[in-house]
């Protein structure tokens, strides 16, 4: 039975590499090829960012006393991200699966299904940890010389930590899951909770520099630190060593976390998994019904979806938070910016603004609210469907939530850092209208995706939201397009600096207006055949 | 009021309804009758303009629901047999997005949605998100936005699935109301003893093909409903 519910959560995962959801059937090998390739690639290229990190580490501590603590901070780092990463995402998979109450009818023992969805969720805490844990690996292995042991027991321990992130993801999930239970509203407790972990992790993300130095000139008070404070993560720098006493106490510790965990979500799994959500009842007054057209009446059923699920929010509203907040640290910070920037561009003065307008579409890029839009719709799609309502309006209701959203952020972006890095007005208002233009194109581009690869049969908020292809293929398009500026002005740096920001405004605009033309013609028929 | 005509559509190869035609007049309460999959679903949802059919034409008060699919829509409800709503909206605030889009003034709409909350016995709840509610509780809220913009034909999917016995019985009043007034009621049921006593006219479908329709009379003759359906459906 676990095996069967395990594969069920599997194929519920990743079932879109494989299997095409209009036509029901297995998708071609190279397809399947295609979808797993550009999934690696993306983990891949995430995965990146961290050489960088392990190899300053490694260089330090390899070959020291302290060599135990080069693994022990990135095992911290990956514990951190494997949490951060999974957590939502494992409250959403226990206890707020749309099959919970199905599966619990079943003659399936409750702990079975508990099980099986933890498996789950420890399948993705290990691709989160391995972002981290693989560079990690391969540049400890570049310094110092391989061993059975310094190979087979850091391999070993990406699999038995992952038992540990699991058992603090599930802790963290379960503590959301009780504090939803006795607040109204759900929603805002979880993207509270939710931001104070992102913030909490940018915030040590953005100290990372100074903290990676403190660590590196202080190697061996840190190690005390570790030691004394945090057993668990010497013992696992240790043991990736190749000590074979520390690897077995970290597994002990690993697994028990991960046992505790265990019993107290299965003694509270099916009062919090079907439990009425937290929502208390609320006295209906008559007196608040207004009339709205019919356009603003969608664009208001688009609001409070994107408002009354977290996990849309969250995924899909990030970079509206980010962008304003880096752009005032950018400001604060402009001098020190300008004379590290500007001040040496030199000749490449004229690349500037590209570079403002690449940075504000990379945060914009986070931000697909009209990716998972129409799959969103789910089995409640009728609704809209047997409505006197254009399906036009329908998906410009999608575009202007996407648009109005990130407008504003992404505007005040492009000016403070606009001024930061000193450019001149009709630089920054170009560069306003180039982020313009390119959320435009991206939202666009996000509703077409979604039309030609819409899921209404999730079970979970989380699968459209998170893991289906036209959140990745968005991504992708919004970070590819969004660094085209630079290579743009480039080629314009002859003309002047606005000449590039003119064009790439311009490619940005043209391609809005091919997407949007699309979606009215060919979108409108896809949408009208789900 | 409903003009289906050699209305066919096919799912991969299978035909799902097969050269169906029907007429519902104004004043009828229509039921439609047939084993699971016979394509019951499958034809309302096409009335509905929900599903895009391959032959026949379908006229909702003289107008083609493929020429002009909103305005038939404005004139149509429909409630399938499972009432997936809009569970990040209160109930109040998804009966205002409905008047919204089908664009009734806010005293009309304050007061039917009074009226059939309180018939319903569902208006403290209205205030409360659709995600507390029960099976019961959403089937009655599709149903009182089924009825808030005053339909002039009622398409229902196994309307009674899910109602406690008082509210399926204000539902029969309330399809007999809507008929007096000049409406229609084109329904799906399973339950034959409901059909029996409801319905005007009854069709019955067997694999996509219509089998008998007619008045009540005419298709059950002397005999039950359901011994008439028994025979048939053989």
């Amino acid at each position: 039975m676990f095996i069967l519910l395990f594969k069920k959560q599997m194929t519920e995962m990743f079932r879109n590499y494989f299997v095409n959801r209009k036509t029901g059937k297995l998708r071609s090998r190279p397809q399947i090829f295609l979808f797993i390739a550009l999934f690696v690639g993306l983990l891949a290229l995430i995965s990146s960012a961290f050489f960088g990190v392990a190899r300053s580490f490694a260089t330090a501590l390899v070959f020291t006393d302290y060599e135990w603590l080069y693994y022990a901070l990135l095992g911290f780092i990956a514990v951190a991200l494997g949490v951060f990463g999974s957590v939502f995402n494992t409250y959403s998979m226990l206890y707020l699966a749309k099959d919970n109450d199905l599966l619990l009818s079943m003659p399936i023992r409750p702990s079975t299904l508990l099980g099986s969805r933890m498996a789950s969720a420890y399948v993705l805490s290990i691709i989160y940890e391995a972002i981290v844990y693989i560079p990690a690996m391969i540049e400890y292995l570049k310094l110092s010389p391989a061993t059975a042991a310094n190979i087979i027991l850091p391999s070993l321990n990406l699999f038995i930590s992952g038992f540990a992130v699991l058992a603090l993801t599930c802790f963290f999930g379960w503590i959301i899951a009780v504090i939803s239970r006795k607040i109204s509203n759900k929603n805002i407790i979880t993207v509270v909770l939710s931001l104070v972990f992102f913030f909490g992790y940018y915030f040590v993300m953005y100290k990372f520099q100074a903290l990676m130095s403190l660590v590196l000139n202080y190697a061996e008070k840190t190690a005390e630190v570790v030691k004394k404070y945090a057993y668990p993560f010497y013992l696992f720098g240790r043991a990736n060593t190749g000590e074979i006493i520390p690897f077995i106490l970290f597994a002990i510790i690993a697994f028990g976390l991960f046992l505790i965990a265990l019993l107290i979500m299965s003694r509270t799994f099916i009062k919090l998994a079907t439990a009425n959500k937290g929502l208390k009842k609320k006295e209906y007054n008559s007196s608040a019904l207004k009339t709205r057209s019919v356009k603003r009446a969608l664009f208001m059923k688009e609001i409070r979806r994107f408002t009354g699920t977290p996990v849309y929010m969250l995924n899909s509203g990030l970079g509206m938070l980010i962008a304003p907040v880096a752009s005032v640290i950018a400001l604060v910070k402009g001098d020190v910016l300008r004379a590290a920037l500007v001040n040496q561009a030199g000749e490449y003065r004229a690349l500037i603004p590209a570079l403002i307008v690449t940075a504000v579409c990379m945060v914009c890029a986070m931000d697909n609210l009209t990716a998972p839009s129409v799959s969103l719709e789910g089995k409640a799609i009728w609704v809209i469907r047997s409505m006197p309502a254009e399906t036009k309006s329908v998906l410009a209701a999608k575009i202007k939530l996407h648009v109005i959203l990130n407008l504003i952020p992404a505007e005040i972006s492009a000016l403070l850092l606009g001024i930061a890095f000193g450019c001149t007005a009709p630089e920054i208002v170009l560069v306003m209208l180039a982020a313009a233009a390119f959320i435009l194109m991206t939202a666009c581009a996000g509703l077409m995706l979604n039309l030609l690869k819409p899921d209404l049969n999730w079970t979970s908020e989380v699968i459209p939201v998170k893991q289906d292809p036209p959140l990745l293929f968005s991504m992708l398009f919004g970070f590819i397009t969004a660094v085209l500026s630079v290579p743009v002005a480039y080629v314009l740096m002859f003309a002047g600096s606005l000449a590039g920001l003119a064009a790439i405004t311009a490619v940005y605009f043209i391609a809005a207006v091919i997407l949007y033309r699309w979606i009215n013609t060919k979108g409108v028929k896809l949408f009208d055949r789900l | 009021m409903l003009r289906i005509e050699h209305l066919t559509k096919t799912y991969a190869d299978k035909k799902a309804v097969d050269d169906l035609s029907l007429h519902i007049n104004p004043g009828e309460i229509y039921g439609f009758i047939g084993h699971n999959g016979a394509g019951k679903t499958t034809t309302l949802k096409s009335c509905v303009g929900i599903l895009e059919f391959d032959e026949g034409e379908i006229y909702i008060d003289g107008v083609s629901i493929k020429d002009d699919p909103i305005a038939c829509k404005s004139k149509i409800a429909y409630i399938p047999d499972n009432p997936d709503l809009y569970d990040y909206m209160s109930g109040a605030k998804y009966l205002s997005f409905i008047a919204d889009i089908f664009k009734v003034p806010l005293d009309e709409r304050k007061e039917k949605i009074n009226k059939y909350a309180e018939l319903f016995e569902i208006k403290k709840d209205l205030g409360s998100s659709i995600q507390s509610y029960s099976h019961g509780m959403k089937q009655k809220l599709a149903v009182i936005s089924a009825l808030i913009h005053s339909p002039r034909l009622v398409i229902l999917d196994e309307p009674f699935v899910g109602l406690d016995p008082k509210s399926a019985f204000t539902l029969k009043q309330i399809m007999r109301e809507i008929c007096d007034e000049g409406g229609a009621i084109f329904f799906s049921t399973h339950v034959l003893e409901v059909a029996e006593k409801l319905c005007d006219k009854v069709a019955i479908i067997k694999e996509g093909r219509l089998i008998k329709s007619g008045s009540m009379e005419e298709v059950k003759g002397d005999s039950s409903l359901e011994s008439v359906f028994l025979e048939l459906e053989g």
